[in-house]
């Protein structure tokens, strides 16, 4: 009787998911239609912005169909534990030369002083994800995203934000998001084998010595590069599978923050540890802090959701 | 009890269905009566709810009819969706039952 408005509604309802279109689309229609006005022309602004909503609700409901979701969970399981091993590995050497050469200047301590603090909290995330403690490691994890964040303040009130801080803040953030997203270490036990441990430790390692000595000048931006680098070969022994990809993919992080610094004009004038202020601009301070909220906003939707199924599944460890 | 408490929304489609089966529009038009017209439910936020309740298990698909080349699906309550309402119930009676005697108590001192 009124074909525009019901063409209207329909290609409203192109916003819900196929499955859902297919189960209820002519019953919405016949629903939305039943309550037009005579002579209705355009779909209402509340009846709109509610169909709006209900697609939003359906689509950010925990999915029991949907497949993709598990296979997320799995690869952040799998970073939870892969990627203290990483960044402890990569941060290891650089710590250690540091503490070697302290005589060569007091910037070097206070580097090696706060460099081995990161580490200590990396080196005690990884060992607690090994002994699968999901809970303490989830609040080490945040206590280091505090401090780091902490650290990071400095530099954005001087006006300078690095490439590490953003790259180790946004690696802490990550592991946050994996271990409450996640079912944890004990799932990524399942998944993982030695050959996984071996190369999470031995690649940025390798990488970190190398980066040490023949680039030293440019420390800052190797992290993002170590730890993507170590993002393919781990994602490869995963298994060239849709969970190696999505491992992969969440590895790949740091690398946002290579392109977002070579895109932005560079922060520092002089060497790695004399840090002059330059001017970060909001732009890139923007663009770095952007990728931490998403994470916590995934984090924290997953908090959400874990706290509302605790009741319901008992399942929580 | 475990459960969470339900939501407004889906305590009134509950309660719609517990008088019987009743097509989309019909829960609309109901939900609207029983709140007085408070609660106006539209088709976004309606569909979202049925679809989550037939997940759940709390209702189920009653019957489908053609009615003006439109198609009318009837939901019903299933025996765990009247079990979950009636829980709802008698928490709220619970609540409001002391809610009422401290007001009481209080009009009484007053």
């Amino acid at each position: 009787m009124n074909a525009t408005l019901e063409a209207r509604y329909r290609r409203l309802l192109v916003m819900y998911p196929a499955e859902h279109r297919r189960k209820h689309q002519d019953e919405m229609l016949g629903v939305l239609m039943t309550g037009a006005r005579a002579g209705q022309l355009r779909p209402g602004v509340r009846d709109t912005a509610n169909l709006i909503w209900g697609a939003l609700l359906i689509r950010l409901r925990p999915a029991r169909r949907d497949t993709a979701w598990p296979l997320w969970r799995d690869a952040l399981a799998v970073v939870s534990v892969l990627l203290p091993l990483i960044v402890a590995a990569y941060s290891a050497l650089p710590s250690l030369a540091a503490l070697a050469s302290h005589a060569e200047g007091t910037s070097l301590v206070v580097f090696a002083v706060v460099n081995a603090q990161t580490l200590g909290g990396w080196l005690i995330l990884a060992v607690l994800t090994l002994l699968r403690l999901r809970r303490t490691a989830m609040l080490t994890a945040a206590a280091l995203l505090i401090w780091l964040a902490y650290m990071a303040s400095f530099q954005i009130y001087w006006g300078y934000l690095g490439a590490t801080s953003m790259v180790t803040l946004a690696a802490a953030g990550l592991e946050l998001a994996a271990l409450v997203a996640s079912a944890g270490p004990a799932r990524a036990m399942q998944i993982l084998g030695w050959q996984h441990y071996a190369a999470a430790l031995a690649i940025p390692l390798g990488l970190a010595a190398a980066v040490h000595w023949l680039w030293p000048d440019h420390l800052a931006v190797s992290a993002a590069i170590v730890i993507t680098v170590c993002a393919m070969p781990l994602a490869g022994l995963t298994l060239a599978s849709p969970l190696g990809k999505r491992v992969a993919t969440l590895l790949a992080l740091p690398a946002y923050y290579l392109i977002v610094y070579i895109l932005t004009p560079p922060p520092m004038i002089g060497g790695p540890y004399v840090s002059t202020p330059g001017s970060a601009g909001p732009l890139r301070i923007t663009l770095s802090l952007l990728p931490l909220a998403v994470l916590l906003c995934v984090a924290f939707r997953a908090a959400l959701r874990a706290v509302r199924h605790i009741p319901a599944s008992g399942q929580q460890s | 009890m475990s459960q969470r408490p339900l939501q407004e929304p889906t305590f009134l489609i509950l309660t719609a269905l517990a008088a019987g089966a009743q097509h989309g529009y019909g829960i609309m038009t109901d939900v609207t009566d029983i709140s007085a017209g408070r609660v106006k439910l539209r088709a976004g936020t309606l569909y979202a709810a049925l679809d989550r309740l037939a997940d759940e298990g709390l209702i189920e698909v009653d019957r489908e009819e053609i009615v003006d080349t439109r198609l009318r699906r009837y939901y019903r309550l299933t025996p765990p969706g009247a079990q979950r309402l009636a829980a709802e119930v008698e928490r709220m009676r619970a609540h409001t039952t002391v809610a009422a005697r401290r007001l009481g108590l209080l009009g009484g001192l007053a």
